[in-house]
C-alpha cells in the first residue's frame, strides 16, 4: 500500500470516530489493526464492528469519486454483532461524505444485484458523488449517506 | 431447482449462520408471509469438541434452516438441495473441525 493511503486510511478512521464521539457514542480501537477498525458502541456494552474504508476523492466534471477496496471474504461471512462498513470521502480539504452500510446489505448488492467489480480476493467500489445522488455501478446509493443507524442499538 | 445456500461465520465460541442473499430473495418472493425472514442464528459451543460435535451432524443444521427460512426441511428439500457454506474457506462446504 502506498505511503499517502496509510495516512489517508487513519486520517479517514479518526474522521470517523469523531463523527461517533460527537453523537455520544463510545468507540473501542484494537491496539494492532488485524480484523475489525473500530468498535462503536450506542449503548455501554453493546459494541459493533466497524471497518473504515477512506479514499481521497477524484474530480470528475459535474462530480467527484471515491474508490474503495474490500475483501470478498469478509463481505460474506455472517457474524454476530454484525459488521458495518463505513466510506469516508475527503473532497476539497474536508472529510465531505460518509457512506454507512451494513455488511448484510453489502452482501445483497453485490451477490444479488452485482455492484461493484471484483478481482481476485477483493471487490473494488466506485461511489460518486452528484449534486443530488450518491451513485455506486449504476445504483442510487442515497440511502446510505450518513446512515449512521445502520448502527444498530439494542432491541 | 434452486439450491439454499446458508453462509456460515465462525466467532470465538461458536458460530453464526445466514441464508444467501439470493435464496433469501427466492424464499421471500414465494412467501405469503410477511413475517420477516430472521437475519442469522448464532450458536454458542463451551468446548471445540462440542462445536465440532453439535455442528457435524444434519440434526441441528436442519433446524436452522427451518428457522432461517421459516420453512419445514421435507419442503425446503422440494425447492432443492441446502447447502452450508464456510467463506473463510472459499465457500467450501462447511465443516466444524476444519474451521
Amino acid at each position: 500500500m502506498a505511503r499517502q493511503d496509510l495516512f489517508t486510511g487513519q486520517a479517514g478512521e479518526h474522521a470517523v470516530i469523531s463523527k461517533f464521539l460527537i453523537k455520544g457514542w463510545n468507540v473501542a480501537v484494537p491496539q494492532v489493526d488485524v480484523g475489525d477498525d473500530l468498535l462503536v458502541a450506542r449503548q455501554e456494552d453493546a459494541y459493533v464492528p466497524v471497518q473504515v474504508k477512506a479514499a481521497r476523492a477524484r474530480q470528475q466534471r459535474k462530480s467527484y469519486a471515491g474508490t474503495f477496496r474490500l475483501a470478498v471474504q469478509q463481505i460474506q461471512t455472517p457474524r454476530w454483532p454484525d459488521l458495518v462498513y463505513v466510506f469516508a470521502v475527503y473532497h476539497k480539504a474536508r472529510w465531505s461524505d460518509f457512506i454507512v452500510v451494513p455488511r448484510r446489505d453489502l452482501h445483497t448488492l453485490r451477490e444479488v444485484d452485482g455492484v461493484g467489480t471484483a478481482t481476485g480476493d477483493h471487490l473494488s467500489l466506485r461511489v460518486s458523488f452528484h449534486p443530488d445522488s450518491v451513485r455506486c455501478s449504476g445504483q442510487d446509493w442515497s440511502v446510505f449517506r450518513d446512515q449512521w443507524s445502520a448502527i444498530p442499538d439494542r432491541y | 431447482m434452486d439450491k439454499m445456500t446458508i453462509y456460515v461465520g465462525t466467532q470465538p465460541g461458536g458460530c453464526t449462520f445466514e441464508l444467501a442473499p439470493r435464496s433469501r430473495r427466492l424464499l421471500n418472493k414465494r412467501r405469503a408471509d410477511e413475517t420477516p425472514l430472521p437475519r442469522t442464528i448464532s450458536i454458542g459451543c463451551d468446548t471445540k469438541q462440542d462445536f465440532v460435535a453439535i455442528l457435524g451432524t444434519d440434526k441441528l443444521r436442519q433446524v436452522i434452516a427451518e428457522i432461517l427460512t421459516d420453512m419445514p426441511i421435507g419442503e425446503l428439500q422440494q425447492l432443492g438441495d441446502v447447502e452450508f457454506l464456510d467463506p473463510s474457506r472459499n465457500l467450501a462446504t462447511f465443516d466444524p473441525s476444519a474451521s
